[in-house]
């Protein structure tokens, strides 16, 4: 069914040029326009972007047995490497090229470039794939029954965040046949870019996985939700969806704040209700979601990891890889993927000299501070150290402050909550005035660690116990900075208002 | 005082489109009023566990029913294991768990609030689930509970501390003072100095929103808990309240564009500051009743900035208020000028108060714990509440039979709150109506009658003292008796007054002044509906009840019955249930309130219900969807019926009514298929000339489709006045009947009778009251004792019955204001209101209730039955009451349907009060009426009638003088004439003049603007009104409000009554209207119809 309303992953004998960049970047839409127009055997793909800021658009050009690799560019480089692959000489000699079979269904590392970092379990199908190529996902009951039941949700958005998705499932009414599947993608924080990432270039794969749930489920709807600015990417999937007849599936864009995007909220949103708060839980959406339906949130992290635990049979405490957005202090942006055994140091290697690392912040907006870069990215070692599991690590430069970074991230948590619940509304607050006595000689700590502890052991919703994290781990990792701030010194220099 | 509006909230309402997704289902019910609410809060889950459990608190075992919390779990076990209470209980029991802002009562209305689970000062530790809010956690099998971990006492009490931190706590000079469930949760838990402070900037601080004449809203107070948004939305289903804002900035605001509670669509029924735990949302009237007693030390001068009330006129103030110029809005004129430049004084003259309050209040926060300031406050407030005045009572405005805990002090009334113990509100539990909750203020109005009042020779009145008021009350009445015959006195009963003050008035007429002619102001209301169900099932009264039956049916054919405005808590519960999925159709000439909530809606032509009664009775018996068993088993005259309804078709019914035969159709097969069914009526189908055919149309539908003698069905006569069951009719106030409905022709009764009364009731039947007048036309009735009536204003053609009150030769009035009646008296006794007395209501599912008084009377006004009493004496009858209940016994022991009643069994019982038939002592008294299987119908042969129906034209019908049909009826703000709501300023501010509703093409065809004055005119006469354009009538189709002396509708109103009852057509009257606009003549605006007014120039 997923096949017949998604185009399949083609590639052509006579060569493919795939032209990768993120939807609404003119400059491959330009590129695709000439690319089209000169191309006669040799089949053009539009496809998403590699997960490199400033890196694109690129273009691939893939023959029998090699492809090469051009960044962004020109017309002219264009029309030069699909007249030399159509008469067979190969692409011309470029710097970055590599061996392999042209019919591979992932991108292969090339080295030299900024692709060749990382797993590729999922990134590899970035600016490779057709996006709109659904995944091969076996009979639902298999899937239900099957190793991914194992694989723990990803993300803020996720209702089964950190915890195996089967026990979610488990907590489904039976014999449910009003449910709904919602691919929650619509993080709006700047630094929650994984989720979009995935939606802007393997789609299908996510989406088949999704309709697949539907059929285990018996769900009548499915329902993926963009960040709330991306309306060209939802016109977009709306379009490449149309047909689909075995489940109504919309795209529709999210709301544009931060807190109405956690699960218990995004029901809300989905029912129309112009003010967003989180519901009250248990029981969670599985039981009581839109509408009083069962519904399943996933974002397209987990639901990529299922596909792909599923195809491989993977097991183990945390299987899957885990994909990080990579950024702050960096040279490049990008998205890197980790197995569960590999430390966070590699992902931050591949975007920043380790010399110009002073520590990271793990877990997004409200991850956690460490300076330990040998941490392997699987959600136990992640929670022991205290850090968050959301796909992202914020590099900082030794000059950054961490109570300053804190200060700033429980002052958002008191500005960006829904305002529901008393640890969540007031505990933000005060515990952003308790970091702001730090700078008047006030260093508070047991004060702190009961505020938080309270909020992390008592809010309605998750957003309360995330903020709490920055705080925490700042105040455990650095300590004495926090002392010092207290005595009137900013050691990092990063406090203008602390000489 | 500064006036400034808040800060507006961009973030309230995003301009762009909710993008909601458009194809998913919505399985959950809603009204089409109720789809369109924005409470801005979330859709939670049910509460409570899916099934039955067995749980652990701390180590004790406890079973839980389905639904159950952990709270429940821990409420279950005993006292020395755990113990979980909000508000003042939390202190009395010394609870270790203080739950703040759980809603902790028991019933149906405050299930619909919470649990919201905002504060988190629950929290419990769990094995399974760590730590979770006890108030919403279900309680699921197996859940092993610990509240007294170290984690769990320290999250409690820093919660605690973190809403102390938002709350500016201003307990001695707050209007919470005293019942602050805040308050209560710091002091049980023994808070010293908050961690986190309290919220004490001044330049933080919300202006006080004072606009509405009964709420103050003090956000600088609100926890958020959000109770006052759910009692808005799910119970009262109104819709008003709303929650608004993120993070810090969120705050109760209003689902209008309003900013202020004035200017919201607020209906004041009070239920937020009933259920509000700070004091956030208080009841003006009982503001500052247990705060320090020290001048200029309010909660308005504490928060410093308010935004000022704009007071209107009342007729304490003036005759004809609010009156005037068409252009400016009402308030108008020189009274309401001087009121505000009055309150701009007043806030000047304050300015000085409130520095010195400041300066105090700083003081005190910088130098004392809050810990001091609690005790403080508390002290405080123990003591002033000490010095209330409270008692559980019953409303005593319309006959849903609230009962509330009233508040007085000094004599006066002050406020409302709910009855501690559920079971003692049975019909309303915590729920209230605008007049309720805050309509009682005109038992405080310095134009209440003190004295007894004798009109001199000049025409004026004078004070004289009680003996001699009597005597001459009494020596007037024997005069008249022996010059024209005893029946040539009248007496009217109040159906406003208690059981035992109208027995005691038809005793009066007919034992002490031996008159046949006693009767009371039920004959305008549902004397059709007693005429109908007694010749059909038996008792005239409503079979079923209120929450139980009313509020669980199936599905409702409401017809006319402005249920929202006149019967406003039992219309709640109709529309909580069609919310949650019954079905309503309303049939009504008017899209009145209930209609907006319907499944179907038919607008029809006033005067022609019978003919689509029997059109739905047609088209159920042609598709043989009647309940043919019922009916073979426990009725008779069926064929009777089929052959009269066998003309009805609907597209007969079409062509006279103008209801689509599809529609009419739909709406058979609607009630046919209902499990259960409730018919509710009220006067729009009563007051017609075939008022009685139109209720046994009603009977014959009930019975047809056997929805009749079980839970869930039955007929409904929604009753209009607190007590028109049982002082307008169980208590024989009626010509035709002794107490309990007993004939006056059967001579073992009289004989009972005689012997308890010392003499014989007079056998023969009565005058009804539109009789009486004519009779005084006549010159055959001569003197009148009018006991709480108003017939100057209440009867049809009031220039009619003004003339024969002029020509009484004696008319005594016993009231409490001097009415436009009482302008006519020639003695006016001074009597007690509601609040003021002690006795029985019985309310409209027949449940007898208690009455106490919270207030006494003023100056030298006495209660009813304390003057009906003395004069019985007077005139040579040694009756010796020395309180209510003493009469109550005489009525038991005389009525057989009241022989089980006295006082003590009133409190006794499951639920406070006695439902009637209650035949002795051990009776339980009767639920509901009839039984759908046994039948029990009110005959020997235990079987309903079938009395078919006939219509026929109402008694004007509209032509080309008179072009369009006026129907008149009430408002939600006003009562009865209006004398105690017209005197009310916050019931005025809603509704401050009369005025007529025009259909907007009527209005354009006749270029009427909305506002504008406009001269009604009809064969009896014309009033100017203000003119609302709306399409809440149909075209051709006007209402006028029957509560106003100044556009008094009764001046139109013609004197055609039912045949069998004598109710009078006040529903159809047929008029012209003329637009005046500017032409308005000032002076004919400020003249009032009735009435001189000059009870307000004094």
């Amino acid at each position: 069914m997923v096949g017949r309303l998604i185009c399949l992953h083609m590639t052509s004998e006579a060569g493919t040029i795939r032209i990768a960049a993120g939807w609404g970047s003119r400059d491959a839409e330009r590129l695709v326009a000439a690319a089209e127009e000169d191309a006669g055997a040799v089949r053009v793909l539009r496809t998403g972007p590699v997960g490199v800021a400033g890196w694109e658009p690129v273009l691939f050009a893939t023959t029998a047995e090699r492809t090469s690799v051009y960044p962004a560019p020109s017309i002219a480089t264009v029309s030069e490497v699909i007249a030399a692959v159509e008469e067979g000489d190969g692409p011309p000699g470029p710097p970055h090229s590599v061996s392999h079979p042209g019919t591979a269904t992932r991108r292969p590392a090339v080295s030299g470039t900024p692709l060749d970092a990382g797993e590729d379990r999922i990134v590899g199908y970035a600016g490779w794939v057709n996006p709109m190529a659904a995944t091969d996902i076996p009979s639902s009951l298999d899937l239900f029954a099957g190793a991914a039941r194992s694989v723990r949700g990803r993300g803020w958005g996720d209702a089964a965040e950190d915890i195996p998705v089967g026990e979610v499932w488990d907590r489904l009414p039976p014999d449910t046949t009003d449910g709904i599947v919602v691919v929650n993608a619509a993080d709006p924080h700047r630094l929650a870019q994984v989720d979009r990432f995935l939606m802007e270039t393997q789609p299908g794969r996510i989406i088949g996985t999704a309709v697949a749930l539907c059929d285990a489920l018996d769900a009548a709807d499915l329902v993926v939700v963009l960040p709330g600015d991306a309306d060209q990417l939802a016109a977009r999937l709306t379009e490449g969806m149309t047909g689909a007849a075995s489940v109504s599936a919309q795209v529709i864009c999210g709301p544009e704040l931060f807190h109405a995007t956690e699960p218990a909220a995004l029901v809300e949103y989905l029912e129309g209700n112009d003010r967003i708060e989180p519901r009250r839980s248990p029981p969670g959406p599985e039981r009581f979601g839109v509408f009083g339906r069962p519904t399943l949130i996933h974002t397209p992290r987990t639901l990529a990891q299922i596909a792909a635990v599923d195809e491989e049979g993977q097991v183990g405490d945390d299987p899957g890889t885990r994909l990080f957005h990579v950024c702050g202090d960096v040279r490049v942006e990008r998205t890197i993927e980790l197995a569960p055994s590999q430390p966070i140091g590699m992902a931050v290697a591949a975007a920043a000299d380790r010399d110009e690392v002073g520590m990271v912040i793990v877990g997004g907006v409200f991850g956690g501070f460490t300076t330990d870069l040998d941490l392997p990215a699987n959600v136990s070692a992640l929670q022991a150290a205290g850090v968050g599991t959301d796909g992202v690590i914020e590099v900082c430069a030794p000059h950054r402050c961490p109570v300053r970074i804190a200060g700033d991230r429980i002052s958002y948590a008191a500005e960006s909550n829904s305002g529901r619940c008393v640890p969540g509304r007031e505990g933000t607050v005060q515990l952003t005035e308790l970091l702001r006595s730090v700078y008047s000689g006030d260093l508070d700590a047991a004060g702190i660690e009961e505020l938080a502890r309270v909020m992390r052991h008592s809010s309605n919703c998750r957003l309360a116990a995330a903020a709490t994290r920055p705080v925490t781990t700042a105040l455990a990792q650095f300590r004495s900075a926090f002392e010092a701030h207290a005595a009137g010194e900013c050691p990092t220099g990063g406090c203008p208002q602390l000489s | 005082m500064s006036t400034t509006t808040p800060p507006s909230d961009e973030s309230i309402v995003s301009e762009k489109v909710v993008p909601r997704v458009p194809t998913l289902d919505d399985p959950q019910p809603t009204t089409p009023v109720t789809a369109t609410f924005a409470p801005g809060t979330a859709a939670d889950p049910p509460v409570g566990a899916e099934t039955a459990a067995t749980v652990t608190v701390n180590g004790t075992a406890v079973q839980v029913p389905a639904g159950a919390t952990v709270i429940d779990a821990i409420e279950m076990v005993d006292d020395t294991v755990a113990t979980v209470a909000s508000g003042t209980e939390a202190v009395e029991a010394e609870a270790t768990i203080p739950a703040l802002c759980h809603y902790d009562r028991e019933g149906d209305g405050s299930d619909q609030i919470g649990p919201r689970s905002e504060c988190r000062t629950c929290m419990v530790e769990t094995q399974e689930a760590g730590m979770v809010p006890a108030c919403s956690y279900p309680a699921t099998d197996g859940l092993t509970i610990e509240t007294e971990t170290p984690e769990a006492a320290e999250a409690r009490s820093v919660n605690l501390d973190l809403v102390l931190s938002n709350h500016n706590l201003r307990c001695t000079t707050c209007n919470g003072n005293g019942r602050c469930e805040l308050q209560s949760a710091a002091v049980g838990e023994g808070v010293d100095h908050p961690r986190y402070g309290v919220f004490g900037e001044r330049d933080l601080y919300e202006p006080i929103d004072d606009t509405s004449s009964f709420i103050q809203i003090d956000r600088n107070k609100c926890i958020l808990c959000t109770r006052c948004v759910d009692a808005c939305n799910d119970v009262q289903v109104e819709g008003v309240l709303r929650i608004e804002g993120y993070g810090s900035d969120t705050r109760i605001g209003f689902q209008s564009d309003a900013e202020t509670m004035a200017a919201s669509n607020c209906v004041s029924c009070g239920h937020c500051s009933t259920v509000c735990p700070t004091g956030a949302l208080t009841e003006k009237g009982i503001g500052g009743a247990t705060t320090l007693p020290l001048p200029g030390f309010t909660q308005r001068n504490s928060v410093g900035r308010v935004i000022e009330h704009e007071a209107v006129e009342t007729i304490d103030e003036t005759a004809a208020p609010n009156r005037g110029d068409p252009d400016v809005p009402a308030p108008t004129g020189v009274a309401a000028y001087i009121q505000r430049a009055r309150e701009r004084a007043g806030a000047l003259a304050e300015e000085a108060v409130i520095g010195g309050e400041h300066l105090a209040e700083n003081i005190a926060v910088a130098a004392v714990p809050e810990k001091y300031l609690f005790d403080i406050a508390s002290t405080v407030s123990d003591q002033r509440l000490a010095r209330i005045d409270r008692a559980e009572t019953t409303c005593g405005f319309c006959a849903v039979g609230c009962r509330f805990e009233m508040w007085g002090k000094d004599g006066d009334s002050l406020g409302v709150v709910p009855v501690d113990d559920p079971t003692k509100a049975p019909a309303n539990n915590f729920s209230t109506c605008v007049k309720g909750k805050f309509g009682h203020e005109f038992a405080n109005s310095p134009r209440r009658v003190t004295e007894p009042l004798v009109r001199t020779p000049d025409g004026d009145f004078e004070p004289v003292g009680w003996d001699e008021a009597l005597d001459l009350v009494a020596r007037r009445l024997r005069e008249v008796q022996e010059q024209h015959g005893v029946d040539a006195v009248g007496c009217l009963a109040s159906s406003k007054g208690t059981n035992e003050e109208a027995y005691l008035v038809q005793k009066f007429a007919r034992a002490v002044l031996g008159t046949k002619n006693i009767d009371n102001c039920a004959r305008l209301c549902h004397s059709s509906t007693v005429a109908a169900l007694k010749r059909t099932v038996g008792f005239g009264a409503m079979t079923n009840r209120i929450n139980e039956d009313i509020g669980t049916a199936d599905a409702y054919l409401i017809t006319g019955s402005n249920t929202t405005e006149s019967h406003p808590v039992l219309a709640t519960r109709i529309k909580q249930n069609v919310r949650d999925g019954a079905t309503l159709i309303v049939f009504d000439p008017r899209k009145v309130g209930i209609a907006e909530h319907a499944d179907q809606f038919i607008q029809t032509r006033p005067g022609y219900d019978v003919m689509w009664l029997n059109g739905l009775m047609h088209h159920i018996i042609a598709e043989d969807m009647h309940d043919k068993a019922f009916i073979e088993r426990n009725t008779t005259g069926f064929e009777e019926l089929r052959e009269k309804v066998a003309a009805f078709s609907p597209e007969r019914v079409e062509e006279v009514t103008g209801i689509p035969a599809d529609e009419l159709r739909q709406a058979a097969e609607t009630l046919a298929a209902a499990e259960t069914v409730v018919f509710g009526w009220a006067m729009g189908m009563t007051q017609q000339s075939h008022g009685t055919e139109n209720l046994l149309a009603m009977a014959d539908l009930c019975l047809l489709l056997g929805q009749i003698g079980k839970p869930g069905a039955g007929m409904s006569p929604f009753r209009g006045q607190n007590n028109v069951q049982g002082g307008g009719g169980d208590m024989g106030t009626l010509p035709n009947v002794l107490p309990g409905y007993q004939p006056l022709d059967d001579p073992e009764v009289t004989a009972k009778f005689e012997r308890v009364w010392g003499a014989a009731p007079p056998s023969e039947e009565g005058l009804k009251v539109p009789e009486m007048f004519k009779e005084i036309h006549a010159g055959n009735m001569r003197g009148m004792y009018i006991v709480g009536e108003n017939p100057a204003l209440s009867e049809p053609d009031i220039s009619h019955a003004a003339t024969a009150l002029e020509q009484l030769e004696f008319l005594v009035v016993q009231d409490i204001f001097i009415t436009e009646t009482a302008e006519y008296a020639d003695v006016i006794l001074p009597a007690a209101t509601s609040p003021e007395k002690h006795g029985t209501f019985t309310n409209t599912e027949r449940r007898i209730q208690r009455v106490r008084a919270s207030a006494s009377p003023p100056g030298r006004a006495r209660q009813d039955w304390e003057i009906t009493s003395a004069l019985a004496r007077r005139l040579g009858h040694d009756w010796q009451y020395d309180h209510p209940s003493e009469i109550m016994d005489e009525i038991a022991s005389l009525t057989p349907i009241y022989g089980g009643v006295s006082y003590e069994r009133l409190e006794e019982g499951d639920q406070h009060g006695l439902q009637w038939p209650c035949w002795d002592a051990e009776h339980p008294g009767t639920p509901y009426l009839y039984d759908y299987d046994e039948g029990e119908f009110n005959f020997p042969d235990g079987k309903a009638r079938f009395v078919p129906a006939d219509g026929g034209h109402p008694g004007e019908i509209a032509d080309e003088a008179y072009p369009y049909t006026l129907t008149s009826g009430r408002v939600l703000y006003h009562w009865h004439t209006g004398q105690i709501t017209r005197r009310v300023e916050g019931l005025m501010s809603h509704v401050g003049e009369s005025f007529v509703e025009i259909h907007p093409e009527t209005a354009e065809e006749l270029s009427i603007a909305d506002g504008e004055y406009v001269r009604v005119r009809s064969r009896r006469g014309a009033i100017v009104v203000r003119a609302t354009v709306t399409d809440r009538v149909g075209p051709a189709t006007l209402f006028i409000p029957m509560h106003f002396a100044a556009g008094a509708v009764n001046k139109l109103t013609q004197e055609t009554y039912d045949p069998t009852s004598g109710i009078p057509e006040y529903k159809i009257t047929s008029v012209e209207v003329e637009p005046l606009g500017p032409d308005a003549d000032p002076n004919e605006l400020r003249t009032p119809d009735v009435g001189s007014g000059t009870a307000a120039d004094d």
